[in-house]
């Protein structure tokens, strides 16, 4: 009987709905689960990339535009500085509002502001013993010209400041072949100011340095 | 007969009963947290790079830094973005060298209740200020003012100065400090033939900024 049974083909036993259901749920749902993580994987780095983006953009765009709108800088505060056709003298014992952050104590600075649109701007000042130099700022910062007392003719110091199409104009103006007895610095913007700064090495030298940049001239030069 | 689909039905909203409010669902309140704090992040950023000194173009030279292109055509938009701050008139190329020391020359920070030997060089120039700054590098006013120019300070026979800097009196040559946790210094050379090759200068060719002793 045992040899029998023994000879009997075994009869495997077909697995219950239920049990099949629920293995296939539990398949699936764990196909689901890890098509999900990868999915949040990919939505969360898409996050980040976009967040990333865009704040590189508003940082850029902030950074660019603080210079266009500002009306702290002084390119924009002395605009009107000098209209009486001197420069007029800032530093730091003026109202807070206009005075210069990082001003050296030891200097005294005169500002005559200009606006390209009225007409080319003529800058003239006479150098003395003490050092001096005169610098031309555009509104919204930068320097596009300097230069010192040493660079002065006969004791004067002289350019024109204007634009391109002043510059070119004035140009077709020169007689061919008569040397031309100015200097001409073209500004890359209408609107910016003339820094004259002397050097007060000592107490007493403070009055001539005041002289000194009050001295510049600022006129028409049309 | 069969339903066409429209082909704008991507794109037509779910219908709404008067009482729901109009509420934008999870994707799109996602989208407008997402757009507000990079907006967010990016103006923050702008406001925490902007502060007294440009992020970039610094050339160090021992413990002063300067930022030459402050005072150039080719100024960076970092730096016209910090001029734009506020009134600052910076040095043009051809008029000048500022530097500036927040440390002395072993790195630690300057501070007022220490006293500092500053000795050496100085650069070829038409004349020279050493000045006192507050911890954002804004010079003293008022009574607090302090500062020396080459025309207060002796020199030895071969060009090289030695000054004290601290808040008691010293002999010599001596820079008063103020008696506060921070400070600055700023030294400006008026004139000279370097300020276009400031970035191949020697830091010899400056003075250094060495802590003698502190207090406390």
């Amino acid at each position: 009987m045992t040899h029998a049974a023994l000879e009997q083909p075994i009869k495997a036993t077909p697995p219950d709905r239920q049990s099949l259901s629920l293995a296939m749920r539990a398949a699936s749902q764990q196909q689901l689960r890890r098509l999900m993580a990868r999915g949040n994987f990919a939505r969360m780095l898409h996050g980040l990339v976009l967040f990333l983006a865009l704040a590189a953009l508003a940082h850029i765009l902030t950074t660019l535009l603080i210079p266009r709108y500002a009306r702290q800088d002084s390119g924009s505060l002395f605009v009107v500085a000098g209209a009486e056709g001197r420069a007029d003298l800032i530093g730091t014992d003026v109202t807070p509002e206009t005075a210069i952050i990082d001003a050296d104590p030891f200097t005294a600075i005169g500002v005559c502001g200009f606006d390209l649109t009225d007409g080319p701007l003529r800058v003239r000042a006479r150098s003395g013993q003490l050092p001096l130099a005169l610098s031309v700022h555009v509104r919204g910062g930068g320097v596009f010209y300097a230069v010192t007392d040493k660079a002065a003719q006969r004791g004067i110091i002289e350019f024109v400041v204007l634009n391109q199409l002043q510059f070119d104009a004035r140009v077709a103006r020169d007689d061919d072949g008569e040397s031309i007895r100015e200097l001409r610095v073209v500004s890359p913007v209408p609107q910016g100011i003339v820094v004259a700064r002397a050097l007060v090495k000592q107490p007493s030298d403070r009055q001539t340095a005041e002289a000194l940049v009050r001295g510049m001239a600022c006129g028409s030069a049309s | 007969m069969a339903r066409v689909p429209s082909l704008f039905a991507p794109l037509t909203l779910p219908r709404r009963s008067r009482l729901d409010p109009v509420r934008p669902d999870l994707r799109t309140r996602y989208l407008i947290v997402l757009v507000l704090a990079a907006l967010a992040a990016g103006i923050g950023s702008t406001w925490a790079v902007l502060g007294e000194k440009p992020p970039v173009g610094a050339v160090k030279l021992g413990p002063w830094q300067s930022f030459p292109r402050l005072g150039s055509a080719d100024i960076d938009p970092y730096g016209r973005a910090i001029l734009a701050r506020g009134p600052h008139l910076p040095l043009a190329a051809g008029e000048g060298i500022q530097l500036n020391a927040a440390t002395d020359s072993a790195g630690a920070t300057l501070s007022g209740s220490c006293r500092y030997r500053i000795s050496g060089t100085t650069l070829p120039s038409r004349g020279w200020t050493l000045v006192v700054a507050n911890g954002a590098s804004r010079p003293l006013t008022g009574t607090d003012a302090v500062g020396l120019t080459d025309a207060d300070v002796l020199t030895d026979e071969a060009g090289k100065l030695s000054i004290t800097a601290s808040p008691q009196v010293s002999s010599g040559n001596w820079l008063r400090l103020p008696q506060q946790a921070r400070f600055e210094l700023i030294l400006r050379f008026y004139d000279t033939p370097v300020s276009s090759s400031i970035s191949q200068l020697d830091p010899a060719a400056v003075p250094r900024i060495d802590r003698l002793a502190c207090e406390g």
